[in-house]
């Protein structure tokens, strides 16, 4: 049985990769959310109006989330090739879901 | 209340593009697609787990008799998770020699 759309992953992969020097310039290659963004959602959550966040702070915070966001594709996928023998042989083609989602987040939301 | 609402909204977008992005990449190096569902659903997850930390950051603050959360706050998030505390402790120690870099740079100017 060939995966579900292998012609469409495999086309992806290279023009996305060419799109990625200018998709983001402040960051070499590695996406992240900006820090302006972070500080703003910290605001927006916190209880008490004094309450203030050193820059170092919401970097840590868009460093934390990073790995959070990382984490928990990395965990979808190994899942699913876990529990589908099928997909062990190949990667490519492996469509991510939302029940993919539902399976790890208990432990995610526990690590973290 | 609805002006709030529409901030809300507004925030919630912006995140949502991000986390896009940054599932995107994550692909890309694992050769896997997402669906937009996924992403909507991790979206939606990473929304409430900012609920949470900023509200510890905010406790963890006032425990140290402090009104600004600092690194060491950031840090007793991942009290529990050796492995996420090393990985922050990282980066933090990598953005305080950078900083420090720079502050020496300028006063030799």
């Amino acid at each position: 049985m060939p995966p579900k759309r292998p012609s469409k992953a495999n086309e992806e992969t290279p023009s996305r990769r060419n799109e990625e020097p200018n998709k983001d310039e402040r960051e070499d290659s590695k996406a992240k959310i900006p820090p302006e963004l972070i500080a703003k959602l910290v605001k927006n959550f916190l209880e008490d109006e004094g309450t203030k966040v050193s820059g170092a702070a919401t970097k840590t915070v868009g460093e934390y989330m990073h790995l959070f966001l990382t984490e928990a594709v990395y965990r979808a996928v190994s899942n699913r090739r876990d529990g589908d023998p099928w997909a062990k042989t190949t990667n490519s083609g492996l469509m991510l879901e939302v029940e993919d989602l539902e399976k790890i987040a208990p432990q995610l939301l526990l690590d973290f | 209340m609805s002006a709030d609402d529409t901030e809300q909204e507004r925030l919630k977008s912006a995140l949502w593009y991000h986390v896009g992005k940054l599932v995107d990449e994550a692909c890309l190096d694992l050769n896997v697609n997402a669906t937009p569902q996924f992403i909507g659903s991790l979206t939606e997850l990473a929304w409430v787990q900012f609920d949470n930390i900023a509200k510890d950051l905010e406790n963890f603050a006032k425990h140290a008799n402090r009104s600004t959360v600092s690194t060491a706050d950031v840090l007793l998030l991942a009290r529990k998770n050796p492995d996420l505390h090393g990985l922050l402790q990282k980066a933090v120690d990598e953005e305080a020699a950078e900083r420090a870099a720079k502050s020496a740079g300028k006063s030799k100017r």
